[in-house]
């Protein structure tokens, strides 16, 4: 039974269909998630709240891309709604760091960081929030500056300074742990 | 979707899927029961509709029998005209009966 399938049988409240649903895709929901909100509590909160949408939603799944990426779609929102409720642990980059954002750099990870992929999870789990937030929505995604500023509610500028920055930081994670 | 694929991939705790599972439940018996409704409101609806649709085909028919009946009843009533009009000794005596025969009708 393809996915298609599964979430029409879902919205028919198919407990079978539903649960062969969470299986399959709920590394990916609790693992986007946790890289978001960094706390294994919230993650598994977001994650139950997620799938809860996903059932009453899908009555009315109109199949315009893939059901995985719908329900991921939902987790990220679902993510960035709790620290909105909440407010974000730390600030907007100030002005004075505009001179980085005014340079066209193209961020890249490094080879090396793919290799590490427990180290690098280590690494974006310990950036300030804002940066953690951007990167991972930017990796998870591969979206541009301004789609990442529209998502975020600041400005490109804002979203390049926090880039750099969140790569400085894992960089530098990277070297104190011996990398 | 993503090259970072297995940076996001995290296996989550244990019981998570059960605990998900419970939280679903309720939601889940709610839609099976609309489910049910829609499908015996859908069953309902199909049925008074053939039922209606047989009245009207009956009554419709008993009219048209009813026209034919008439039909038949006014061929009947010529016919039977006929034989009246065929027997002779009847028409003497009516004509008697009602003074219009002549002698030499007779």
């Amino acid at each position: 039974m393809d996915d298609l399938e599964l979430i029409k049988k879902v919205g028919q409240g198919d407990r079978r269909a539903f649960e062969l649903l969470v299986r399959t895709y709920q590394k990916n929901v609790y693992g986007l998630a946790l890289r978001i909100l960094g706390s294994a509590m919230l993650a598994e909160e977001v994650a139950q709240e997620t799938w809860l949408r996903v059932i009453t939603a899908a009555p009315t799944f109109e199949p315009r891309g893939s059901v995985k990426s719908w329900i991921l779609t939902i987790t990220k929102n679902q993510s960035l709604n709790v620290i909105q409720k909440r407010g974000w642990e730390d600030a907007l980059p100030s002005d004075a760091e505009e001179k980085i954002a005014s340079q066209e750099q193209q961020l890249e990870f490094q080879m090396e960081f793919e290799q590490n992929l427990e180290r690098l999870k280590v690494a974006v789990s310990r950036l300030p929030e804002r940066q953690r937030v951007a990167l991972v929505l930017w990796m998870h995604e591969e979206k541009s500056y301004s789609e990442l500023s529209q998502e975020l509610g600041i400005n490109v500028n804002a979203v390049k300074v926090l880039l750099f920055r969140a790569k400085e930081n894992i960089q530098k994670f990277m070297r104190e742990e011996g990398t | 979707m993503s090259k970072w694929n297995d940076f996001f991939d995290e296996q989550p705790p244990i019981h998570h899927a059960e605990k998900i599972m419970q939280a679903a439940e309720p939601i889940l018996a709610q839609q099976a029961r609309m489910r049910r409704r829609k499908f015996l409101l859908g069953w309902v609806g199909a049925s008074f509709a053939a039922g209606l649709a047989s009245v009207f085909g009956l009554i419709f028919y008993q009219r048209k029998q009813a026209e034919n009946f008439q039909l038949v009843e006014f061929i009947d009533l010529e016919e039977s005209d006929l034989a009246i009009a065929s027997d002779q000794d009847f028409d003497i005596e009516l004509l008697n009966d009602l003074d219009l025969l002549e002698e030499e009708d007779v």
